[in-house]
């Protein structure tokens, strides 16, 4: 069983990097699609870090994009200021920023509901703020502009030019990877105790798990995925400003995962993939651009609670039943008396 | 085994448990009857360190509870099954059942842990990889995930909330059964009859303090005490 399981996983990444080397080749010729495709990207991989927190464990966090920021802002210091290797300023970055939003975030973790929202709330305008006002480390207001790709050097490939759709392919492999984390987390024995903590924390606690623990150490891992994808995003646009990483971005993440559906892997793909390009394609309608992108946030909200991915799986569970119970009924059993 | 020592509970101003003091010895059933209101719940959630008392102390085997979180307490040996909302209804019986294990590790003895509680509720057997929440009978499976982390003292908040008299019944054998094994039970219940029928000792509590206190034989043949839970019930 588990290891038709595990094969079946293994097809179903392998056809996941196939499907994105493809669509990063396809769009190669075209700089506006293959750039659209390195945001959606992008958006995958920190809606994955959003669906571990909000749709797996319960927690909405709204400083996940200051957590992205310090991640890119600190690999663009080393990067550029230090002289660093990029792939080596990147590790060190992200865990160093996971490690703030963690210290940051540790006081409201131990808040339930409504309240940890509005403290992460308070952090991430206080982190924009920092970007804001420390202009020794991010040139505040302004930004950083012209920061330089990379260039990657592979065993047994050379020099890897990163211009063209190469750096895409890396972008979607990230993503790729950071589902999978998320898919491994929540198939081991964490999945099952983080869930519990979202479907009823105090049960969870009273029946023995360490709640906060398990808070941190997701917390710590969505800020990884975010910090990695906030400097991949740096040196990808080449432009860095206190106004990429504001609290809009992670409002927008956020909703892409409620969106797509929270709590499925495949529901905040399908977020990122439905909601990123919408601005990108209308924008010659600028007039009623926004009209458009809230209407359809509006309707998938009222008709599919769940979201998009979330709301036919339902559909498809029930159907499933059914044709089973059709098949054969389940007896109706007493309790047992004795 | 457990020692519970001039305890008192504030709500902001409202008063929810006034100076009790109460003892669990080791291997009996202890009953804490009394009304809705009463403060038992209250009294569970200190245990269970959900709540922090104002004052008063508890003792579980000789050493103070005092600072020691949720999860310490359940490494310690007490098991508390929460009044009503014990479960997680989105998941199976299954994976409930392993969420009341998670302290003491998922190796084998989880599997003969597992096999124990399915032979005390054969229903569960059978209806194991189903979800929780289309159950009835939720008790049960509160029940059987409390003793999944082997507890010495094993808390039960109102085990008989809306079960039918026949599963009542059905409850208070287990209850007896696992004393026979050498669980230490405290059983908070609304149902006096079902403390009475099952516990050594009981305690009485009402509008936060602790009114009567006995032997559970002698309590139940007690006018005064039967009356005041009739006129309340």
């Amino acid at each position: 069983m588990n290891r038709m399981r595990a094969s079946k996983d293994m097809w179903l990444w392998i056809s996941g990097a196939a499907l994105v080397i493809g669509l990063a080749l396809a769009t190669a010729g075209n700089r506006f699609a293959a750039f659209i495709i390195g945001i959606v990207f992008l958006n995958v991989l920190w809606t994955a870090g959003m669906n571990l927190l909000y749709g797996y464990t319960g927690l909405v966090s709204m400083m996940t994009a200051g957590v992205a920021g310090i991640g890119a802002y600190g690999t663009v210091k080393l990067f550029l200021d230090y002289g660093w290797s990029f792939w080596f300023a990147v590790p060190v970055s992200a865990v160093g920023a996971a490690a703030v939003g963690v210290i940051l975030g540790l006081p409201a973790l131990r808040l339930r509901g409504f309240y940890f929202v509005l403290s992460s709330l308070v952090i991430q305008v206080a982190l924009t703020l920092v970007f804001i006002y420390f202009p020794q480390f991010t040139n505040g207001d302004t930004g950083i502009t012209q920061i330089p790709r990379p260039g990657l050097w592979l065993p047994g490939f050379g020099a890897v030019d990163l211009t063209g759709p190469g750096f895409e392919i890396i972008l979607g492999l990230l993503a790729l990877a950071g589902v999978a984390v998320v898919y491994m987390i929540i198939r081991s024995r964490m999945g099952a105790f983080i869930i519990a903590i979202r479907e009823d924390d105090l049960l969870a606690e009273e029946l023995g798990i360490d709640v906060t623990r398990y808070k941190v150490m997701v917390f710590f891992i969505s800020s990884l995925l975010m910090a990695v994808g906030g400097a991949f995003y740096a040196v990808y646009t080449g432009f860095i400003s206190p106004r990429s990483f504001d609290v809009l971005m992670s409002m927008n993440i956020w909703l892409m995962v409620a969106f797509g559906g929270r709590g499925t892997i495949a529901g905040p793909i399908i977020g990122s993939a439905i909601l990123v390009p919408i601005p990108f394609l209308l924008q010659e309608l600028y007039q009623i651009k926004d009209i458009f992108y809230g209407s359809l946030i509006i309707l998938v909200t009222v008709a599919m609670p769940a979201g998009v991915y979330g709301t036919i799986l339902k559909w498809w569970r029930v159907r499933r039943q059914k044709q089973n119970t059709a098949v054969a009924p389940v007896a109706i059993k007493r309790m047992p008396a004795e | 085994m457990l020692e519970i020592e001039n305890l008192t509970v504030r709500y902001g101003a409202f008063l929810a448990v006034d100076r009790v003091s109460l003892s669990v010895g080791e291997g009996i059933i202890v009953g804490l009857v009394g009304p809705n209101g009463a403060g038992k719940s209250s009294l569970v959630r200190v245990v269970s360190g959900l709540v922090q008392p104002v004052t008063g102390t508890v003792r579980f085997r000789e050493l103070p509870l005092d600072g020691i979180p949720p999860h310490g307490r359940v490494d310690r040996g007490i098991a508390v099954v929460p009044e009503g909302r014990g479960l997680f209804p989105q998941m199976s019986v299954e994976e409930n059942l392993l969420m009341g294990r998670y302290r003491r590790g998922m190796g084998n003895g989880a599997r003969a842990l597992m096999d124990h509680a399915f032979a005390l509720f054969p229903i569960l057997q059978e209806r194991r990889r189903q979800l929780a929440g289309t159950l009835s009978g939720g008790q049960q499976q509160m029940l059987a995930t409390g003793i999944m982390s082997e507890p010495q003292l094993l808390i039960l908040d109102e085990p008989s909330l809306g079960l039918a008299p026949i599963v009542v019944d059905e409850i208070g054998r287990t209850l007896r059964r696992l004393k026979g094994e050498g669980v230490t039970i405290l059983l908070v219940e609304q149902n006096a009859k079902l403390a009475a029928d099952v516990a050594d000792e009981i305690y009485v509590m009402q509008t936060g303090r602790i009114s009567h206190h006995g032997a559970a034989s002698d309590l139940m043949t007690d006018r005064s005490v039967m009356e005041s839970f009739l006129s309340v019930q």
